[in-house]
């Protein structure tokens, strides 16, 4: 049965307007990285200073990519954190383990759609680095980076459904850009509550060309664990009006 | 042989508190087939917060006896998945209450059929006009063939030509079947095949 609430999932996700936004998004961010990278200068000028365009591709492709994450992180959230998408429930759900298994079906869609798309993306920046300023691609690195940013996505849609299912306002899902900004422009801050979102949130940096977090991934993997189950269990309690 | 008995909902002082002065309070009741369960009551009454205690939407105090049935529910306020088309998302209500392909294919064709909505089946579902909208809402609670049926308002937005075939439909479903409605146009019920439930500030008269 849970495949059929994943279908029934996807199929409320992925309609024709979303599909088309999802592109415009993801196309607006492809065409940034390339810029970066220098697609619209001739051949010459990035062959003569190709260790220029190979640091400003990466160094702008990173801060595009966790900006995108931002917005797909809300794009997100206002999809599946609504009475629409409640209702769904009502439509469907009967008991107490169909209800589990709605929210389930619910994380697994966002989890792989938020997946997808950093995916796509840093295979774009893979072939950007290739073919447009022609760098050898480290493959570990690449990894790293997936992971890295995937760990900052997935952090910002479990605290965005978590605040949703107790507070239902759209403002709220604004908190990804509130805590991107945040987090940039504070990132030397040595305490306070900035000193806390570095510790919680796995917060992308590049020191030298090396995709850096905070903490070891183990640790954000538990933090986004908790904030998961948090959401499902207040799921399982709340009233579906 | 339908068994009626094993259809019955039996309510025991169930209240669902939201405040001041809405919800209910303190219902007891028992839901019978056979007959067609109509409850009415002014707006705010409980009506649909009954429902939801049914269906086991929202918390509540007091108890609900009812067979691990699948239920066939439609809420008064349907708000839809907008981006879906009709049919995805009947087939998607259709699998998930445990119908076959072959089984969904046929009723959505029966029941597409009845309310008209055939030429709409691959139209998303934010084309469709208020009534519209409420066929699809009611053809997702009949298209899994339920024996327990609830639907909250089910004449809301209907045309003058599909009401009195939808009254008929539910006397013939309410034979076999557990069928209980809200509404507030008793007077279109005009058979005696019917028990009268009214809801006042939450709490109920059998009538």
């Amino acid at each position: 049965m849970l495949d059929e609430y994943v279908r029934m999932n996807r199929k409320y996700f992925l309609h024709p307007v979303n599909i088309i936004l999802l592109l415009v998004l993801m196309g607006l961010t492809m065409l940034a990285m390339a810029n970066a990278g220098g697609i619209f200068s001739s051949f010459w000028e990035r062959d003569m200073f190709r260790g220029i365009y190979q640091d400003n591709l990466i160094k702008d492709s990173i801060m595009i990519l966790k900006f995108a994450i931002v917005i797909f992180s809300v794009f997100l959230s206002l999809q599946f954190n609504t009475k629409t998408h409640d209702n769904l429930a009502i439509y469907s759900v009967q008991n107490r383990k169909e209800r589990f298994l709605f929210i389930i079906a619910r994380l697994r869609i966002i989890i792989a759609s938020m997946s997808l798309v950093v995916i796509s993306l840093s295979l774009f920046l893979a072939i950007c680095l290739k073919y447009l300023v022609v760098a050898e691609i480290d493959y570990f690195w690449l990894g790293k980076l997936v992971i890295a940013i995937l760990l900052n996505g997935i952090s910002y849609l479990m605290i965005v459904g978590l605040l949703m299912s107790i507070i239902r306002s759209f403002v709220i899902a604004l908190v990804p850009v509130i805590l991107f900004f945040l987090m940039e422009t504070n990132q030397n801050a040595v305490s306070g509550f900035t000193k806390i979102l570095y510790d919680l949130f796995p917060f992308v940096k590049l020191i030298d060309n090396e995709i850096v977090l905070q903490n070891p991934i183990l640790m954000y993997l538990v933090y986004i664990s908790v904030l998961g189950s948090s959401v499902v269990l207040i799921y399982l309690k709340k009233d579906l009006n | 042989m339908e068994n009626y008995e094993n259809l019955s909902i039996t309510i025991n002082e169930l209240t669902k508190d939201y405040g001041k002065e809405k919800g209910i309070h303190g219902i007891s009741t028992v839901f019978e087939p056979g007959k067609l369960n109509i409850v009415t009551g002014a707006n705010g009454s409980g009506k649909s917060t009954l429902f939801k205690c049914i269906m086991g939407l929202v918390n509540y105090q007091g108890r609900i006896i009812k067979r691990k049935l699948r239920i066939g529910y439609a809420p008064e306020e349907y708000i839809m998945p907008l981006g879906m088309s009709v049919e995805d998302f009947l087939w998607s209500i259709g699998k998930i209450k445990g119908l076959s392909s072959e089984v969904l294919d046929e009723n959505l064709e029966i029941y597409l059929d009845f309310f008209g909505l055939k030429q709409y089946r691959k139209r998303p579902i934010a084309q469709l006009s208020h009534g519209m909208r409420q066929k699809v809402n009611l053809v997702q609670a009949f298209v899994h063939e339920p024996r327990i049926i609830l639907l909250d308002e089910p004449l809301t937005g209907l045309d003058i030509d599909t009401i009195p075939r939808l009254i008929s439909l539910l006397k013939e479903k309410a034979k076999t079947r557990l069928v209980v409605i809200t509404t507030h146009n008793l007077q279109l019920f005009r058979f005696k095949e019917k028990t009268l439930y009214k809801i006042v500030e939450g709490r109920l008269d059998v009538g």
